[in-house]
């Protein structure tokens, strides 16, 4: 079984502790956590986790891009977010024993740290250092989720009270299907990034184009070169 | 019933030694509310939240002068928790007392000083499922909604194509 390497651990452990802020979120605790799971890789297009399956994993995002889909009402597949290092998914199917909610692929080369259910079931109900940041980990990323989704049904209701509160001249993305979407997440308007973040919130996935912006400057802190200069990329498309 | 008892009697801490619920009650002594007292306010900063011994909470929303009502705390119930654990100590809801509400007082210092208290895992565990019921629970009302406003949409004839439309896209149908 292979681990995930010393450097990448300090470099994962650091952005999830500049992301999340919580007692109990020390860079140590959670490369403890990371020791424990096993490093896998996945090509592009590959599937982490299938909708409508049950799930005994999470999932630590090291390296790439992951797309989120769900089968419209057509059973065609539609992106509804996309997800970056440092995020952690896949745990509400493990902590409730649901079905995944979504489908994730792989948008690229991956690597993550998968975390089966035996040892997320051991560490959360334990004392550790190890146990005691996982929990807090996973509560963490669950209050975040919980607070966009409560800022969805706001803004629903917002946009009931005032229908015109939206542009209305149409989103150069919507409908689309996963091949044709535009993926310069940093141009698109409000609009757009309404629209995906309220569709990810169906799915009951965390979308993190807010949280990404609102916490930009601590995560270049501790990106190496090769994600800044990916990011300047991106930033001057 | 003095709080420990209380605690005691809770399905969360099934199994938990009374050694650490006792140590949980001291360090987070319950507070009172009477029926109609706000608790939280939304938009107020907070580093707290209540878990429910007695009584019931009233949790609502607003937005732009809207209010709605979003749901009720219950005995055993966590509200507040995002204070804790999110970055941002915002509240996101108004929480008030429907009924004379006993609650206890979790705060950030008590994570760190009992982080290895039993009752404490016990309380953070029955979190998970309890922020993950929600989230479903906030999707599905979230989907209804996005239903409701839909169909009063479609009434709404020379209205512009808005997001209702554009996620009906997305989505297949209402």
């Amino acid at each position: 079984m292979q681990r995930i390497s010393a450097t990448d651990s300090d470099r994962l452990a650091k952005r999830i502790v500049a992301h999340h802020s919580f007692p109990g979120a020390s860079h140590a605790a959670i490369e403890r956590v990371l020791a424990m799971g096993e490093l896998q890789s996945f090509d592009h297009g590959s599937t982490l986790c299938a909708e409508g399956l049950l799930g005994d994993e999470i999932f630590f995002l090291v390296r790439g891009n992951i797309t989120v889909l769900r089968k419209d009402g057509t059973g065609e597949d539609r992106i509804l977010s996309d997800m970056t290092c440092p995020n952690v998914f896949g745990h509400m199917a493990v902590v409730d024993g649901s079905r995944r909610s979504a489908t994730c692929k792989a948008n690229g080369p991956v690597e993550v740290v998968v975390l089966p259910r035996r040892i997320v079931d051991r560490l959360v109900a334990e004392g550790s250092i190890a146990g005691i940041a996982l929990r807090r980990l996973l509560i963490a990323s669950l209050c975040d989720q919980l607070s966009n989704a409560n800022g969805f049904v706001r803004k629903i209701v917002l946009d009931h009270a005032d229908p015109r509160a939206h542009n209305p001249s149409s989103s150069p993305t919507a409908g689309r299907s996963t091949s044709s979407l535009s993926r310069s997440d940093r141009t698109m308007n409000q609009q757009e990034q309404d629209l995906r973040t309220l569709s990810a919130k169906l799915g009951g996935w965390e979308t993190n184009f807010e949280g990404l912006d609102k916490y930009e400057r601590e995560i270049e802190l501790v990106m190496d070169e090769d994600q800044k200069r990916t990011l300047d990329a991106r930033r001057k498309n | 019933m003095n709080a420990t008892e209380t605690l005691s009697s809770m399905f969360i801490f099934k199994g938990v030694n009374k050694a650490a619920l006792h140590e949980l009650c001291i360090m987070a002594p319950p507070v009172s509310f009477q029926p109609g007292i706000t608790v939280f306010s939304q938009g107020d900063a907070s580093d707290v939240a209540l878990l429910l011994l007695d009584g019931k909470l009233g949790v609502e929303v607003s937005s732009a002068g809207q209010h709605r009502e979003v749901g009720q705390i219950n005995v055993g119930e966590i509200v507040g928790e995002t204070a804790l654990f999110a970055r941002e100590g915002k509240r996101s809801a108004t929480v008030r007392a429907l009924q004379t509400s006993q609650c206890l007082l979790i705060n950030r210092e008590m994570l760190v000083s009992a982080s290895r208290n039993e009752a404490m895992i016990a309380l953070e565990r029955h979190l998970l499922g309890t922020l993950t019921r929600r989230i479903r629970r906030t999707n599905q009302e979230t989907a209804k909604l996005w239903k409701e406003l839909g169909i009063q949409q479609e009434a709404n004839t020379g209205e512009s194509e808005g997001i209702v439309n554009k996620l009906k896209k997305l989505f297949g149908g209402g």
